[in-house]
């Protein structure tokens, strides 16, 4: 790493603001311009070798901080460095750094082949030609693409778009990684399997820091050993999955899918004893109840008597153990799924 | 990997790329067919325009009236000419600009702007490609009249357009980097493209002497680095007058430099624009 400290990402006060709207023409319409808050005064720090996680609802701002970090946007205020590089000072340094793979499911040229693509982009990566013989055969090799290597884009799945888009991540061998919502659109089971790919080859025996995001918290749960929780731009806690689950004082959560969830039956519940808080939410048109409490036991009966008195069907009941959405939905009061 | 890269190294390096760009770019022109079809039929076409549109306007190759204007009367080579060096005009001035705009089409352009190598060399890649495309419809035509035609482009003097091409490509390359620069910005900016394109062939003699423009028109024309550009090429062909060489190579290694300059400040400023609103990928 450049620096001395073992700090591989480093953010200091960084925020954005986009500004629409705001040229002439619409100040002749009388048309003012709309300020949206990307990211709000971020400070965070990615330890060498770590697997980290931004975790929040889509428009939170992780993608915002993402690309600042890999120069394709240019903060408003604040600093960040990246392999001890500063962004604004040294983007060309921060480009040589880092490896990024985005969400979009374009961003490779699909009427090349996996090779062809990985040549050309390790050609940007300022490789030179015995490197990038070099490094494509071992990229492909290590991400199982190898059979695949001259096939179009085209006519690769998703999953293995990916995988090109996470080798071509790391044509340059880069200390650094962003990979900015990897699973996104993948089916459940090509998304485990790339997990695994993420954080035992590339994480732990490659030893690469990673930035991640993900609106899924299993995800972030899985792989990261920290999280920062992100919404509306601000970072609201960080700490390890255990330590921010642990940070919820109830023990257990009930959740009761329901016909309909009345105010009134809701303000019973949350009266019953043994209860410190309840969250209504709707999944697929139904609402979800989350009632959190320190024993499900102790008030289970309770509230399946509140519930069935008011003349309301219970389609499904559960109880368990927080999870990091339990604590995202704590401290901001929303879900991820927004 | 490359910590201890130096300045020197970087360059080799830029160069490198440069190479892997253009074939990037001939890949995937190969990988639509229609696009072979039409640059195999396009000098064909195009020459037998300009000569069937020579016949029925003078009904030959040559024109005495035409020599009162423009000094010469091989209308027809006059006009080939044009026609064969306005291919680098259009191709350069909206080459650069739209293969970024396809890039941001396609989604890859963020790809492209978070790698190391400089937008420059991204740009002379692209540019490579178009300039020898460009070349091999202007060399096409020439060969093509020469062949079907009653005149003779094939001759020692063609160098000499050659090395005026060159010069004038740098020039033409710059206002190209301008345009991309208005992409960025702007995202769609075709029609404005198409327009200052034929505004240039309205002023400039691509197809007529500057002698017909109203005054305060063919004044602007100077301008304009292809007026110089297309004076000596023809005059060195032999229709028409002429300064010495070193006259031309002077004046469109200004405006190279002028060009360049110009058009590299106005895409960074772009670019930075783009970068400090986020709209590097938007539509």
């Amino acid at each position: 790493m450049h620096s001395g400290d073992d700090a591989a990402i480093s953010i200091t006060n960084l925020s954005k603001v986009f500004t629409r709207g705001g040229g002439a023409l619409n100040r002749m319409r009388g048309k003012g311009a709309r300020h949206t808050v990307a990211v709000d005064n971020v400070t965070l720090e990615v330890r060498e070798h770590e697997l980290f996680g931004l975790l929040g609802p889509n428009g939170a701002g992780k993608t915002s901080i993402i690309k600042m970090l890999s120069t394709l946007l240019i903060p408003d205020s604040g600093s960040a460095t990246v392999n001890g590089w500063d962004i604004l000072a040294d983007p060309f340094r921060v480009r040589m750094s880092i490896g990024l793979t985005l969400s979009s499911e374009r961003q490779l040229y699909w009427k090349l082949s996996a090779k062809e693509n990985l040549e050309y982009f390790a050609s940007l990566y300022l490789l030179r030609p015995a490197e990038i013989r070099e490094r494509v055969d071992m990229v492909l090799h290590d991400l199982g693409l190898e059979e695949q290597q001259d096939m179009l884009v085209e006519n690769f799945s998703s999953g293995n778009r990916q995988k090109v888009a996470l080798a071509r991540a790391l044509l340059n061998d880069p200390p650094v990684l962003f990979l900015d919502e990897p699973t996104i659109g993948l089916d459940p089971s090509f998304s485990q399997s790339f997990r695994t790919l993420i954080k035992k080859t590339i994480n732990e025996a490659e030893k690469k820091t990673i930035l991640l995001t993900t609106h899924y918290m299993e995800e972030a749960d899985q792989l990261c050993d920290r999280v920062a929780f992100i919404d509306r731009g601000s970072i609201v806690a960080i700490g390890t999955p255990a330590d921010l689950k642990r940070s919820i004082d109830e023990k257990e959560i009930l959740t009761l899918a329901l016909s309909s969830a009345p105010v009134e039956m809701v303000q019973r519940i949350q009266r019953v004893e043994a209860v410190s808080h309840v969250e209504c939410q709707e999944r697929d048109g139904r609402p979800i109840l989350k009632v959190y409490t320190d024993s499900a036991s102790s008030c289970m009966q309770d509230i399946v008597g509140i519930v069935t008195s008011a003349g309301i069907h219970i389609l499904s009941f559960t109880t368990a153990k927080p999870t990091l959405e339990d604590v995202f939905i704590k401290l901001t009061g929303s879900g991820l799924d927004v | 990997m490359y910590d201890d890269i130096g300045s020197w190294d970087r360059a080799v390096r830029e160069v490198y790329a440069i190479r892997y760009i253009f074939h990037k770019e001939l890949k995937l022109w190969k990988r639509y067919p229609s696009r072979i079809l039409f640059m195999l039929l396009m000098p064909f076409l195009s020459i037998l325009s300009l000569y069937f549109q020579g016949m029925g306007l003078v009904g030959s190759t040559t024109s005495s009236a035409f020599a009162d204007v423009a000094g010469t009367t091989e209308y027809l080579v006059f006009i080939i000419l044009g026609s064969a060096l306005f291919i680098f005009v259009s191709t350069a001035i909206w080459g650069i600009g739209n293969s970024i705009r396809r890039e941001q089409m396609m989604g890859t352009l963020e790809s492209l702007w978070v790698a190391p190598a400089s937008k420059m060399t991204i740009f002379m890649g692209i540019a490579l490609f178009d300039g020898l495309f460009s070349a091999y419809v202007a060399f096409m035509q020439l060969l093509l009249s020469s062949l079907l035609l009653p005149v003779n482009l094939l001759v020692p003097q063609a160098l000499v357009a050659v090395l005026i091409t060159f010069l004038l490509m740098f020039a033409l390359y710059g206002m190209g980097f301008m345009f991309t620069g208005l992409v960025l910005i702007y995202k769609e900016i075709e029609d404005f493209t198409n327009l200052i394109t034929q505004t240039i062939r309205m002023m400039t003699p691509v197809s007529y002497p500057l002698s017909v423009l109203p005054a305060p028109v063919a004044f602007l024309a100077l301008f304009i680095p292809l007026t110089y550009a297309l004076e000596a090429i023809r005059g060195y062909m032999g229709v028409g007058a002429t300064h010495s060489l070193g006259y031309y190579v002077l004046v469109l290694l200004a405006f190279d430099v002028a060009f360049i300059a110009t058009g590299s400040r106005l895409f960074h400023y772009a670019d930075t624009r783009a970068r400090r609103r986020g709209e590097i990928a938007t539509h």
